[in-house]
């Protein structure tokens, strides 16, 4: 599992450069995507379901990504868009076309499925963090607004 | 200081944060912190491709700009550049903040070679991560710095990421399934799903989720299904070129 984490931190690494991340953003973004990475392999090592490990990955990560963010004064999109990378379903994309293309309806129907929910888990898993710290934020800065 | 001059540079940084993948919600943002540090009044509303905003000033003097944003890359330094001076920007005049916008603009992205090394080995890791071994490394690495080499040069043509992902995508199915066919690689799909995780579309639908959660329907919806038709195209472009040869 360490090794699979470590690769998949490497490849984050790439794709930071990629996406033009600089300087100590880049190593801690990387280790951003090592931990999702861990976090997936280790719950679907525990019998979790496929979107259910996605949603716990992510919430792993965007959780990572605000408390570093906060630190390197740097917008959260920088940490949280090359960790979420390996996570993205790629492969579930290519495995629905491959099943298509081989007639096989049944097993096309379910990774398209599992695809679907694996990319909402993803998207509810920053939904969830990004709106607990926005409520931390608000009342750490006093920003709540009165019910009448 | 004239007002149409602060809503100028206000938009200005706006623009060059939409085209460098901020999100709609920060470069509102921007463009309300930069005016406010000036004593301006101002409402601004920004979608994907565009960003309205009009400023009064404290005499009742009233300004509008519209700006519309045509070409979008992804460079996040730029974006973390901006928003850094952007919470500081009122220790600048606004002359010099002008100019350090015009410096962030224009800042040299990584070099060519080092893309094409980073895609590379970007392709390879990720082939390795999803069970693939040395030589599937090896040849999605060639495949994953010929699919930089296509976009790159397919950037010169104003042409909608749809078209171009189908293209990129089928070139690296045909790449990958020829490998196999003489024997350099055994595991297709790891090879294929490797190389495929350079063109998905993690960072639209980050950016997607981030704006629907900050309120932002319009941009949130158009970039969810920007991130949608990507996956299509990705998918129909390998699909294709697999019906074809397999």
């Amino acid at each position: 599992m360490f090794n699979q984490s470590f690769i998949a931190l490497v490849a984050t690494y790439f794709f930071g450069i990629i996406l033009n991340v600089k300087g100590k953003k880049l190593i801690f973004a990387s280790f951003g995507g090592g931990l999702a990475w861990y976090v997936y392999i280790f719950s679907i090592s525990k019998n979790i379901d496929n979107a259910l490990a996605y949603f716990l990955a992510s919430i792993a990560l965007t959780i990572y990504s605000e408390l570093f963010a906060r630190l390197l004064k740097t917008p959260v999109t920088t940490m949280l868009i090359p960790g979420l990378i390996p996570l993205v379903p790629g492969g579930g994309i290519f495995y629905t076309m491959l099943y298509t293309v081989q007639k096989d309806t049944n097993s096309a129907l379910f990774k398209g499925i599992e695809t679907l929910f694996a990319a909402s888990a993803l998207a509810f898993g920053i939904v969830f963090v990004s709106s607990i710290s926005k409520i931390i934020k608000d009342i750490r800065k006093g920003n709540i607004r009165k019910i009448k | 200081m004239k007002l149409i001059k602060i809503l100028n540079v206000a938009t200005y940084a706006g623009k060059i944060m939409l085209e460098n993948g901020g999100e709609t919600y920060r470069v509102e943002d921007v463009v309300c912190k930069i005016c406010e540090a000036y004593d301006a009044e101002i409402s601004c509303y920004a979608t994907i491709t565009g960003i309205m905003a009009s400023a009064t000033s404290k005499n009742g003097e009233h300004e509008a700009q519209i700006i519309r944003v045509k070409y979008r890359r992804i460079n996040l330094d730029i974006v973390h550049k901006i928003n850094d001076i952007c919470r500081n920007c009122s220790q600048y005049k606004l002359d010099e903040l002008s100019i350090k916008l015009k410096e962030i603009e224009i800042e040299a992205p990584y070099s060519k070679y080092l893309m094409l090394l980073a895609h590379a080995f970007a392709a390879g890791s990720f082939t390795l991560l999803f069970g693939g071994n040395f030589m599937d490394f090896v040849s999605s690495s060639i495949i994953g710095s010929k699919i930089f080499l296509f976009t790159y040069y397919f950037s010169k043509f104003e042409i909608n990421v749809f078209f171009k992902n189908c293209i990129a995508s089928s070139i690296l199915t045909f790449f990958a399934v020829m490998y196999k066919e003489f024997n350099l690689i055994d595991n297709l799909s790891a090879n294929i799903t490797g190389i495929l995780m350079l063109l998905v579309p993690g960072m639209t639908l980050t950016n997607s989720v981030r704006d629907l959660i900050a309120g932002d329907y319009t941009a949130g919806i158009a970039r969810g299904v920007e991130a949608l038709l990507i996956a299509l195209s990705l998918a129909t472009g390998s699909g294709f070129v697999l019906a074809i040869l397999l």
